[in-house]
């Protein structure tokens, strides 16, 4: 349980430093990784439930 | 097809902010929704508009004012937070839902914000962007044409099933009357409503006496 609430926790900072790096990346790529990003965050939440 | 009454700023003060929710309930409505900014995000407004706005910038014993009365009469009434601190308060007052709006949909560290509470997210997408949304996930993608007023022709051509829900905001309610044809896989509808003429949303809100009309 502990090792998924630190995986939860090391998704969100990674999105978190993905998504205010200045690259160039378009809004829409980021958005696509943004968002697989939410679906596992979701499958881990379920876990973790 | 569950109804969402974006109230917006369709009103003078709290006292008929909540009578829109009256009406919300009356009606059988999905959920009331209203709109949280505050002074940077309004800032580009000019002049009239930006007063309008400013008069109407809801705080947060505001919100849970709202909500509360929503709760006491068995309405769902949630935001749409536009900075993150108004996350912040939406998990204090308690919401169930969050809408992100078309202006944030890239606004990433707002949506990480709202992702963290777990919570079903409506979010506004333009008409190529629905792949974005995977299919687990807590994010419910809305169509939205950011014109206002929108046109019903905008809509043509559409693949409705690429989206859980429409955001509206066309004058009328042919938009809304044919996406109720069973055909249209639409589950949410999106609609901004006023209780009289005088808003700022005129050219593409209806009254809740338009919208019985066609429920």
């Amino acid at each position: 349980m502990r090792d998924l609430n630190e995986l939860v926790e090391l998704i969100d900072r990674w999105i978190a430093k993905f998504t205010t790096l200045e690259n160039e990346t378009s809004d829409y790529e980021k958005g696509l990784i943004f968002h697989s990003y939410v679906e596992i965050l979701e499958k881990v939440r379920r876990v973790i439930k | 097809m569950n109804i969402i009454a974006e109230c917006a700023v369709n009103w003078v003060d709290l006292k008929e902010a909540k009578r829109m929710i009256d009406e919300c309930k009356r009606l059988g409505l999905f959920a009331a929704k209203f709109q949280l900014y505050n002074i940077d995000t309004i800032k580009d407004l000019k002049g009239e508009v930006f007063n309008y706005c400013f008069d109407r910038m809801l705080e947060k014993e505001d919100a849970k004012e709202l909500f509360d009365h929503g709760k006491s009469i068995n309405q769902e009434v949630f935001f749409t937070p536009m900075f993150e601190d108004a996350v912040e308060w939406c998990e204090e007052i308690g919401v169930n839902y969050y809408k992100i709006r078309f202006n944030d949909n890239t606004n990433w560290s707002l949506q990480r914000a709202i992702v963290k509470t777990m919570k079903s997210t409506f979010i506004s997408l333009g008409k190529v962007s629905y792949d974005y949304i995977m299919k687990e996930s807590t994010f419910i993608p809305f169509l939205c044409i950011p014109k206002y007023p929108s046109l019903y022709s905008d809509y043509s051509g559409i693949d409705f099933k690429r989206f859980k829900g429409v955001s509206d905001h066309t004058s009328g309610t042919l938009l809304l009357e044919t996406l109720q044809d069973e055909k249209y896989p639409c589950h949410y509808f999106e609609k901004h409503v006023r209780l009289r003429d005088g808003t700022l949303e005129d050219a593409w809100s209806i009254t809740f006496n338009d919208l019985e009309a066609v429920l």
